[in-house]
């Protein structure tokens, strides 16, 4: 009986002094799925049973093979806009400020001219990072734009986030060339991290040029051009930059996003991260929250992270309970309005109308008959709860989200519109353009509420943000049309069955705008602008 | 960019050199009318170039068809009287997955 005392006493020792073995795990149980041999080759261990992913083992993935097109910089139409790099969903694309000394030093240890030449064309000369700081007299840099082939799934979200700059084109991949990309970024590694002062505090686009906001390092098993990992990505810059990696902790809620960033062996996180079940994250958060409170440890950030499905669904109750508990706790809502992991299904934060399975468009139905729940308004009237609507494609408005929800002393809660591209029905370029289109067209309105702001409701909510915020629809000047929720079903094929073939929409989709402009009209009152 | 000098108004030679052409482009991104010309952009913005083709043109409708827009023939048709309009058209929808097997 002592014997088997002491040696459970060994064990919770070994497992409390020797979590991991991350070099072990990183060679051989990583090495063992790189190279095909894990089903076969490796041994149950304890490591398995604890379900233990060290951090940041996704680095170690190799997604080259997946796609046949990846990204070329051209370098003399970079403006430094940093937009690529924060809508890419995989941390494929990163950019970097470098002293225009250093580099040369750097590029000096490349005895290959034409290498070194071809290394030295990746850094622009943009007015953001070299002119205006050479008329303040305190030095320009050099701004890299590089792409990791590794993690690149060729989704061409980078492309399109681009735009008019026309700084990015998508490329057949090759033999040479996807070998120049290998070598492009082992230049990029060794080139020193961007010094602070490249990076303007106040233009929040430049947070993923400081290493300790890239949190995520891709290598996870989401879609080409996936929303939510964009989301992901974005959260842990804003909070990672401000209170640094070893200040963050997130608990996940089952859901696609626990699914494609721990499978295993791939983790893209570099912090610590925790899932238990599909309705419980809340309920798990509270428990982590009170240990790390008792241990002193109040400046360190807890992100919960959960779907529609998980918040808005199976874990409402556990969600507003937390709101209840007034704990330091902050919340992200990947929102794709649907179950996308399981494979469609409606949840109650798809739109009226979508057609998504258990309300599959049909002969007798014609999609979901609900309208959609709307989790923002609903959390807002808990009291003393920060509140954020918002989507990637606001880059400033989510940042600025993140980082009041992470200062507010209590609950806080973020639902982020996300791209789904294969339940949504777009194409892998759209998370960013879909995002915009959503909160143009009052499908999703983005919003924040501040409970510090005022002793009223409209002094505490801010609809901006949202274009022409006093009126019912926001008229696209370009055309002259009002931008609607038709007008956006219209780009998506989860609505292409509400259009007849002259493209007129359905009863069910008039009803559904209808129910976006109530909704819409509701923000403004309690804004105050109506 | 790729320019069709084709006869705008057989549709079906129309549709079988943008058949063509489109297998060289990458992902198809806009489309974009005006009072002379229709353009096909794909994501780098290279362009297929349909000139004359415009809203009053049978090939626009058929080519609108065949990327799969969803829109409102009404207001195309109404785009014919009205001088200097553009209409741009998003090309990003696609099949929801599975859509086939509910």
């Amino acid at each position: 009986m002592e014997l088997t005392e002491r040696t459970l006493d060994q064990i919770k020792d070994d497992i409390r002094l020797n979590v991991v073995d991350f070099e072990d795990f990183n060679s051989r149980v990583v090495g063992a799925y790189n190279d095909g041999s894990a089903e076969k080759g490796l041994p149950a261990d304890d490591q398995v049973a604890r379900s233990i992913i060290p951090g940041g083992t996704g680095a170690l993935r190799d997604f080259s093979y997946i796609a046949p097109d990846i990204p070329a910089f051209i370098t003399e139409n970079c403006v430094g806009c940093m937009e690529c790099v924060t809508q890419c969903p995989d941390t494929a694309i990163l950019g970097k400020v470098v002293e225009p000394s250093v580099l040369e030093q750097n590029l000096s240890q490349i005895g290959d001219t034409i290498e070194r030449e071809s290394m030295g064309a990746q850094w622009a000369t943009t007015t953001k990072y070299f002119n205006v700081l050479e008329k303040k007299g305190v030095g320009g840099g050099k701004f890299g734009i590089f792409i990791d082939p590794s993690k690149c799934k060729g989704c061409a979200e980078c492309v399109d986030a681009c735009g008019d700059h026309d700084a990015l084109k998508m490329v057949r991949k090759d033999d040479e060339n996807l070998d120049w990309y290998k070598r492009a970024w082992n230049h990029y590694k060794t080139v020193p991290e961007t010094p602070g002062k490249f990076i303007n505090e106040k233009a929040l686009a430049d947070m993923m040029l400081a290493q300790r906001a890239l949190l995520y390092v891709g290598g996870a098993g989401s879609c080409m051009g996936c929303g939510e990992a964009t989301a992901l990505r974005m959260m842990l810059a804003a909070t990672g930059f401000v209170y640094g990696a070893d200040n963050i902790g997130m608990v996940a809620a089952t859901g696609c996003n626990t699914v494609y960033t721990s499978t295993y062996p791939y983790n893209p996180y570099i912090i610590p991260w925790t899932n238990s079940l599909f309705e419980n994250a809340p309920a798990d958060a509270m428990g982590v929250r009170a240990r790390w409170d008792q241990l002193g440890w109040k400046n360190k950030r807890l992100w919960i992270v959960g779907g529609d499905g998980a918040m808005l669904d199976i874990g409402f109750q556990s969600l507003s309970r937390m709101f209840a508990s007034g704990m330091d706790i902050k919340v992200l809502v990947l929102d794709t309005q649907v179950y996308s992991n399981t494979g469609g299904q409606t949840s109650t934060g798809s739109f009226k109308g979508q057609d998504a399975k258990m309300s599959a468009h049909g002969k007798v139905i014609d999609g979901k008959k609900e309208n959609r729940k709307e989790i923002a308004n609903i959390a807002l009237m808990h009291k003393d709860v920060y509140v954020a609507q918002t989507t990637c494609a606001h880059m400033n408005h989510f940042y600025k989200a993140v980082m009041e929800a992470n200062e507010f002393p209590g609950p806080a809660i973020i639902n982020v519109f996300t791209t789904c591209q294969p339940e949504h029905g777009v194409a892998d370029n759209m998370a960013e353009h879909q995002a915009k289109l959503a909160a143009d067209s009052r499908s999703f309105p983005v919003f924040i509420y501040d409970p510090r702001k005022g002793k009223k409701m409209k002094e505490r909510l801010s609809l901006a943000g949202n274009p022409n915020m006093k009126e019912d629809w926001y008229v696209n000047p370009k055309t002259g049309e009002a931008v609607d929720f038709v007008s956006f079903a219209r780009t998506e094929g989860r609505f292409s069955k509400h259009f007849d073939k002259d493209g007129n929409p359905s009863k069910t989709l008039l009803s559904a705008k209808q129910d976006r402009l109530e909704n819409w009209n509701l923000l403004q009152e309690l804004a105050g602008l109506k | 960019m790729i320019v069709y000098q084709g006869p705008n108004e057989d549709t079906h030679k129309l549709i079988q050199f943008f058949r063509r052409a489109a297998p060289d482009f990458k992902i198809l991104r806009r489309l974009i009318v005006s009072q002379d010309k229709t353009v096909v952009l794909d994501v780098n913005r290279d362009t297929i170039e349909f000139p004359g083709l415009t809203f009053d043109s049978p090939g626009l409708a058929r080519l609108l068809d065949d990327l799969g827009v969803v829109y409102s023939r009404e207001s195309l048709h109404a785009a014919t009287s009205t001088p200097g309009v553009v209409k741009e058209f998003g090309l990003g929808a696609v099949w929801t997955w599975g859509h086939d097997s509910v």
